[in-house]
């Protein structure tokens, strides 16, 4: 138990970097905790208002027991999403796993303790959906004593059986995946082909939703549809609702169950897996006769520094799934919309008359919402982290090594975001101003996060991680970059509303133009060491 | 008279209110090979990072090849090859990308990148390695790769930071040949050390640098004189101790 708190401790100090905070001068501490505390405000606030006016929703719709099916369904759900994409450098593929495992404690303690680390993060996010709802329930139903502890006891079981589902998916995907040359390859293919998978299932659930004529059968319906997907949340709800305490003890027996089982199986793999994907060794086929030849070909400085972040992008399942989801779900939203307009399943005639010209308006932000959320600048100068040397001495200036970056994000992005909105301009009957809106409003939101993450990251890059989750997943710039975005798109929508499709335009040349004034800056000021 | 390679005037460099290099000068003239020596903490690496660019420094001026670190960094970069105590380089590339990487950074023509790099690899042992990606390769391996990355260039100044650390005897005997005869073709090699015997051996001057100045620096026989370089440190460190003992008294 020692060695577990101990190790815990570790994992605890490391996160967000905050034994290096305690460590720093109190005035950069206190700006660092200031900042943090911020951003934890706004996450709270804004996951707060944005479950309460779901739970709102639900209740006002007569569906008070669907606000606890959500609420549980949602947290667990979010919260093992959230662990499935860490679960790859926190359990598996660490860099400090051999110091970790030279260590005289059993490896069941230095797998619970990381467990522990990726359940943490699981009850927050599932705090955060489970609590405003709860709380929106509560005001609006009579709930017992017994009913108010099966809620707090929900909030703290539900992530387990989810998270119990992503580790042991995570750990099929790094077992499977250490298997071939291109691992991390093989690892972006398939956590996409499990994300796209759950974002076509959520859209079939939705559109059979939609097929139901009245609001009370659609609401005794997404209950029962809610329940059959998660039948755990409809035993929490009954131990909530009715005081059904059996039906509650199987909710909490299947969770801890699960838990269990997960926690004992990864004990047995762990080492076994680890090696499999740290162990690998050069297999010295190498000749400048064959294939060699054509392997020292020139090229200039720039290209050579795009190609090395490409080549990281790739190489690195979950800067990838971080930093480029959006733009793969840019195209597929705009797959689904030409898709479901050519099919007759989707038509700009079924809506009401009036609401026509707000679709046009607010599209060309919807599409942006996806590309301004994420970039990958926003971790690529810690990115360097103990390799930083490399750039640091290069005989390129620092404005060289920093576009390049900015440049991949910009490959990579534009391309799709000019794909799907050719798509959904000759999908939808749109005028002139919306087309033209669908293609820069994105564009100038692509060009805002590249900017602002580059710029972020630049200033204050945290080079000193032991896994890239750090940087790519609770890097400030990361953060920044997702709020901003969301705030950009808010904003942008109101403009679009307000001023008409002119203000959007107006908008988006605004972004633009902040966003090149940002980049240079960021050139100009260069690189940290 | 030749111009030195590397000269450092009167260099200081301050983390707070600790001098961690404290007034330092010296030069390196072409086709020196020149031994920087001192205990953990002496000094040495943060000379060295404000040597290659890595980190700006507070008082002074460095100069490559006549050109100031301070105010044509690029122009210094272009001439000078680093080769860092731990070898963290990029573990998503494989050897032959990073060479690949570096010529295209030092715009190295193709047929000269590969004419070289066949060379090097061949001499440490690493050409078959060379399609394997980093993260594969042992200490000893990268450290290898990060050698002939240094080289691949001609570099006027070669700096290291423990270059022999990690290395096999083989690799390491071929290490020195390399840097002697880098030295013999007109360019020169600045490396510190622990392992005194060997910058005895192998160096024409020595720098002894003790809490962050430098207390010997000349040709390595002037310093060493009738001892051996070991002893000379050592007395160094002795004396040191015994005078802050007498400071406690």
């Amino acid at each position: 138990m020692r060695s577990f708190i101990l190790l815990l401790k570790i994992q605890l100090l490391g996160l967000f970097g905050i034994n290096k905070t305690l460590h720093a001068d109190p005035a950069k501490a206190r700006r660092t905790l200031a900042l943090a505390a911020l951003a934890v405000a706004a996450i709270v606030l804004f996951a707060a208002a944005y479950s309460s006016g779901v739970a709102q929703a639900l209740v006002e719709m007569g569906l008070p027991e669907a606000v606890l099916l959500v609420a549980v369904l949602v947290g667990a759900v979010a919260g093992a999403v959230a662990a499935f994409l860490k679960t790859n450098g926190v359990l598996f593929g660490f860099k400090d796993y051999d110091l970790v495992m030279s260590l005289p404690v059993p490896t069941s303690s230095v797998v619970l303790s990381r467990i522990a680390s990726l359940y943490a993060m699981s009850l927050a996010f599932g705090l955060l959906a489970m609590v405003p709802a709860f709380a929106v329930y509560a005001a609006n139903a009579s709930v017992t004593a017994v009913g108010v502890a099966c809620m707090a006891l929900s909030a703290v079981l539900a992530p387990l059986l989810p998270l119990a589902a992503a580790i042991v998916l995570a750990v099929l995907i790094a077992a499977v995946s250490a298997r071939f040359k291109h691992a991390n390859v093989v690892v972006i293919v398939l956590t996409l082909a499990a994300m796209l998978a759950a974002v076509f299932g959520s859209l079939a659930f939705s559109s059979q939703a939609d097929d139901m004529a009245a609001m009370t059968v659609l609401g005794t319906e997404l209950v029962s549809q809610l329940a059959a997907v998660f039948p755990p949340a409809a035993w929490a709800t009954a131990g909530i609702v009715k005081g059904d305490l059996a039906a509650f003890l199987a909710f909490a027996a299947v969770n801890l169950v699960a838990a269990g089982a997960v926690l004992a199986l990864v004990v047995r793999l762990f080492v076994p897996v680890n090696s499999l994907l740290m162990s690998s060794r050069p297999r010295g086929t190498f000749s400048f006769d064959g294939k060699g030849a054509a392997a020292a070909k020139a090229g200039s400085p720039l290209r050579a520094l795009m190609a090395k972040e490409a080549r990281l992008l790739v190489a690195t399942p979950i800067y990838f799934m971080n930093a480029c989801i959006g733009y793969v779900l840019v195209l597929v939203a705009a797959i689904a919309v030409a898709a479901g307009t050519l099919t007759g399943a989707l038509s700009l005639d079924l809506l009401p008359p009036e609401l026509v010209p707000v679709i046009g308006l607010v599209l060309p932000w919807g599409l942006a919402f996806f590309c301004s959320i994420s970039s990958t600048t926003a971790a690529s100068v810690s990115l360097e982290g103990s390799s930083r040397w490399l750039m640091l001495t290069a005989p390129v200036p620092a404005s060289t090594v920093l576009w390049s970056k900015a440049a991949v994000n910009l490959a990579i992005g534009l391309p799709f975001l000019l794909v799907s909105a050719v798509l959904v301009a000759v999908s939808l009957p749109l005028d002139a101003l919306s087309v033209a809106a669908l293609f820069a409003v994105p564009s100038a939101s692509c060009l805002l996060a590249t900017s602002l993450g580059l710029a972020l990251d630049a200033r204050r890059p945290r080079y000193d991680w032991t896994t890239v989750y750090e940087p790519v997943k609770r890097g400030m710039p990361v953060l920044v970059v997702v709020f901003a975005g969301m705030g950009l798109v808010a904003a942008g929508m109101a403009a679009a509303l307000f001023l008409g499709q002119a203000g959007s335009l107006l908008a988006a040349c605004a972004v633009a133009a902040a966003s090149v004034a940002l980049y240079r800056s960021t050139a100009k000021r260069g690189l940290s060491a | 008279m030749a111009s030195p390679v590397l000269s450092v005037n009167h260099v200081v460099k301050t983390f707070g209110a600790k001098r961690a290099v404290d007034d330092a000068t010296l030069d390196v003239m072409p086709g020196d090979i020149f031994g920087f020596v001192g205990h953990n903490g002496a000094g040495k690496t943060t000379l060295i990072r404000s040597i290659v660019g890595v980190t700006g420094f507070d008082e002074g001026d460095i100069r490559i090849a006549g050109q100031s670190v301070r105010t044509d960094a690029l122009a210094c970069k272009r001439v000078t090859a680093y080769v860092p105590d731990n070898p963290d380089i990029y573990e998503f590339l494989t050897g032959i990308q990073y060479l690949n990487y570096l010529s295209d950074i030092f715009e190295v023509p193709a047929d000269v990148r590969e004419a070289r790099i066949r060379q090097f690899a061949d001499r440490l042992g690493l050409t078959s390695a060379l399609g394997d990606l980093v993260s594969s390769y042992s200490h000893g391996m990268r450290q290898k790769l990060v050698l002939i990355g240094a080289l691949v260039h001609e570099p006027t100044l070669l700096v290291l930071d423990e270059p022999f650390v990690g290395l096999d005897p083989e690799a390491s005997f071929q290490v020195k040949e390399m840097l002697r005869e880098l030295a013999d073709g007109g360019s020169a090699v600045f490396f510190s050390s622990h392992v005194l015997e060997v910058v005895e051996k192998l160096c024409d001057k020595v720098a002894i640098i003790k809490q962050g100045q430098l207390r010997a620096c000349g040709r390595t026989a002037e310093v060493v004189g009738d001892e051996s370089l070991e002893d000379v440190f050592l007395d160094m460190i002795d004396r040191g101790a015994t005078a802050s003992a007498a400071g406690a008294r």
